[in-house]
């Protein structure tokens, strides 16, 4: 059964008359991993700090387990976790120092649930040391930590992944897949980085010019951007071009992209192979989630 | 709430500044009792020993030139007096007499020996005396000076009331009986020197006895004079008079010897030596907690914890008053401590002494309720200036800015009071410096502007106070968080 916990609709906000955005609706439900896609500049940070409080908003509704962002603020934070940014703690402090000073703020979290947390991100061994020690990287740990420390059911992490090194990242995923899984939590997840939102998100949202481009499932995000584009090897794909005409082009020697419907696919190879050109394999083309936002929004352009 | 003041302290109390102020300020109350402790008793009499240029002078001076006769006895009576203060030592009680009595003496005889003016009667009734002062000052018989002194009052005194019933003259009449109160007074003094057994040699009863009588005389020639008419000048110095004269009178009556800069005195004048410092703290505090965090940009941490972001304010807020408490008490007790082991703890055994105008007495107050007393008094200062520094720490979001813009209040306070003052610009008192130290009305003393009352100051003062929070309130509820 899939609740909705966070609903934003329609979201405005503009700063000295600039319009940073022009109406964001978003979803997410619990047990999803939101991928917030979009270039520099596009307004995944500020939407986030709606979503927060951190900024008014100037139209539009948030709501967080049904309470209202903007008059209900403590119940709609209270099962929240967030990382905006950096993972901005208090360097002064140990690592526990500061997980400590988090489990202050909120009811029933022992100190066993705080162990259990640095366990979970892998710092037992730094966790008395102070942050200002630590490198990047683990006050990116240290962050997941305090954002999941009260069990919120909502995460939010603004582009977790910066200063991460791929092991890292991996352990992130792994993490944040456990725990959309496990803890049924929903996560909203924002990135310009695909290639590593591609791996573990089931759903995206792509924002451009403070708009929602697109909101959907990963799998339909693609499928869409690929649709009736099939690749043929061949020996002679200059050869082959001719003879297939303008609805093809020829990607380098061996490889033909055409583009047509599924059905026509036999006549081409029957064509291809009646006029002695050698078919080696035919098969659709699958775009990564890059190509796929590059063709949605059409390059990377901040007003 | 009580989380949120919880997690405040926490975050202040880890970091290293308030440890590092807290040091400096022990370090300075530690040096300045040693240094206190070392400088021994200020009544000494200033002595150089200039014999030498005396005797130079000399023979360069002829005496049996007319002109230059009068200076060479001048001359000649100081190097007198020069070595015997030389052989008494400058501190003892014939010192006194020495610099005082005896040249009338000395005077006659070098006189006499080198001009006509002198008849060898008088040169003989001065030897007399001289050679008597020098016996007695071998016998160390200091009495028999006050009580020569003591003739020589009463013989003045008989002749003035004689005078007093023979004039009819309301002129004089007055003339005279001031002087009667003059002679009174100096009367009193050494009759008290016989009494208490205060000889002249320098200490503090003996100071206490000259400050009691020449702040006597002041108040003596006051007398006639309309005191409500007075200008605010005279009322200052007259006032000062009646307090020092009544308090001296009190050490004397009492045989109280106090010593400034003992722990006694250093905990009495808490407030006057350390306020600085209880400054320096409570507005680096106050004027980081807010800003800091929007410099390292856990705020944002901060602002998305269930809480009210009014709530959060006020936790840091009730934090920065509590540190002010905390810096207060730390400093008296360091004191206490450090300066009783230091400079010793007994002088605590004399009581805070105050001149109460309201009732015209001299009352005595427990130390330690005298200095609570004070603190509370100087409080609103306090709480004021921190206040600033945590509104600007909220508007400016800049440290630097928030902590120096109340000292340049502190700084700017005396200035603004004193020209308001000067150019009798009465709407000051709404504004808060004049109010804002509430020690100028203890005792009865007199405001520095009179149209204000205790009640009025505190409530310009919470005024002021309100104000600062709110405004603080309003802009960090409204602020939107930037990219940091």
């Amino acid at each position: 059964m899939q609740n909705t916990i966070l609903k934003c609709e329609n979201l405005h906000k503009s700063f000295r008359k600039k319009e940073i955005l022009k109406g964001v609706s978003l979803k997410v439900c619990n047990g999803d991993i939101l991928g917030f896609i979009g270039p520099n500049g596009a307004g995944k940070t500020t939407t986030i700090k709606l979503i927060l409080g951190l900024q008014k908003i100037d139209s539009g509704k948030v709501y967080i387990n049904g309470h209202s962002i903007q008059k209900d603020f403590e119940n709609a934070i209270s099962k929240v976790g967030a990382i905006i940014e950096n993972p901005d703690l208090y360097m002064y402090l140990s690592g526990l120092d500061n997980l400590k000073l988090i489990s202050n703020l909120y009811p029933n979290i022992n100190s066993k649930r705080i162990d259990e947390v640095i366990k979970l991100v892998g710092l037992e061994n730094r966790i008395h040391d102070k942050v200002s020690k630590y490198s990047l990287g683990m006050r990116q740990r240290l962050g997941v930590a305090q954002a999941i420390l009260h069990k919120p059911n909502l995460l939010i992490l603004d582009e977790p992944t910066n200063g991460l090194d791929p092991e890292g990242i991996k352990d992130l995923r792994k993490l944040l897949v456990k725990l959309a899984k496990e803890e049924d939590m929903g996560i909203l997840i924002s990135s310009h980085n695909l290639a590593e939102l591609e791996s573990f998100c089931n759903k995206v949202c792509i924002i451009k010019n403070g708009i929602v481009v697109e909101t959907s499932d990963l799998d339909k995000v693609k499928k869409e951007a690929s649709e009736g584009n099939y690749i043929i090897e061949v020996d002679d794909s200059k050869k082959a071009r001719i003879i297939v005409g303008d609805i093809s082009e020829a990607d380098d020697n061996t490889h033909l992209k055409v583009h047509c419907d599924k059905e026509n696919i036999p006549t081409i190879v029957k064509k291809l192979v009646l006029q002695d050109i050698k078919v080696y394999c035919v098969r659709e083309e699958i775009l990564s989630l890059e190509d796929a936002f590059l063709k949605k929004t059409g390059g990377n352009i901040i007003d | 709430m009580i989380n949120l003041i919880g997690n405040e302290f926490i975050k202040v109390f880890k970091k290293k500044t308030i440890y590092i102020l807290l040091f400096i300020t022990l370090a300075y109350i530690i040096l300045s009792n040693i240094i206190l402790k070392n400088t021994s008793n200020n009544y000494s009499n200033y002595f150089y020993d200039d014999t030498q240029y005396f005797e130079s002078s000399l023979k360069e001076l002829d005496p049996h030139d007319s002109n230059e006769v009068s200076q060479y006895i001048d001359l000649s009576v100081q190097l007198e007096v020069t070595k015997l203060t030389k052989e008494y030592g400058s501190d003892s009680w014939q010192s006194y007499i020495i610099n005082t009595i005896l040249p009338e003496y000395i005077e006659p005889i070098i006189e006499h020996e080198y001009t006509d003016n002198i008849t060898d009667e008088a040169y003989n009734e001065a030897k007399k005396s001289y050679d008597i002062a020098i016996e007695k000052f071998k016998a160390d018989d200091w009495k028999y000076f006050v009580n020569q002194k003591l003739d020589e009052i009463n013989s003045s005194l008989e002749e003035q009331y004689k005078l007093k019933e023979t004039t009819k003259d309301n002129q004089t009449l007055t003339s005279i009986e001031k002087t009667i109160a003059n002679l009174e007074v100096s009367k009193q003094v050494n009759e008290w020197r016989l009494e208490k057994n205060i000889s002249y040699e320098p200490s503090f009863l003996n100071n206490a006895l000259e400050n009691y009588s020449s702040n006597k005389t002041e108040l003596i020639s006051y007398q006639g004079t309309d005191l409500s008419k007075a200008s605010k000048d005279d009322l200052k110095y007259y006032n000062s008079a009646l307090e020092n004269a009544n308090l001296n009178k009190y050490y004397i009556d009492n045989m109280i010897t106090l010593k400034s800069g003992d722990n006694r005195d250093m905990l009495l004048n808490l407030f006057g030596q350390y306020e600085l410092f209880i400054l320096i703290i409570g507005i680096v505090i106050a004027g980081s907690i807010v800003s800091d965090e929007f410099n390292k940009g856990t705020i944002k941490l901060l602002l998305v914890k269930p809480y009210n972001r009014i709530k959060i304010l006020f936790a840091k807020f009730i934090v920065c008053m509590c540190v002010l408490v905390l810096v207060i008490s730390f400093i008296a007790i360091s004191q206490f401590i450090f300066g009783g082991l230091i400079q010793g703890f007994s002088s605590l055994s004399i009581p805070a002494i105050i001149y109460n105008f309201d009732t015209n007495k001299v009352e005595t107050m427990n130390i330690l309720s005298y200095i609570c007393l004070t603190g509370i008094c100087k409080l609103p200062i306090y709480i004021l200036l921190t206040t600033l520094a945590f509104t600007c720490s909220t508007i400016f979001t800049n440290t630097a800015l928030a902590v120096s813009l109340p000292f340049l209040g502190y700084i700017a306070a005396p200035f603004i009071n004193q020209l308001s003052v000067a150019y009798n610009i009465e709407e000051i008192i709404y504004f808060v410096t004049p109010n804002w130290d509430l020690t100028q009305y203890l005792f009865g003393g007199t405001p520095l502007f009179e149209n204000t009352t205790v009640p009025f100051s505190i409530i310009v003062c919470l005024i002021y106070l309100v104000i600062l929070l709110f405004i603080s309130s309003v802009v960090f509820k409204k602020r939107d968080i930037k990219n940091i």
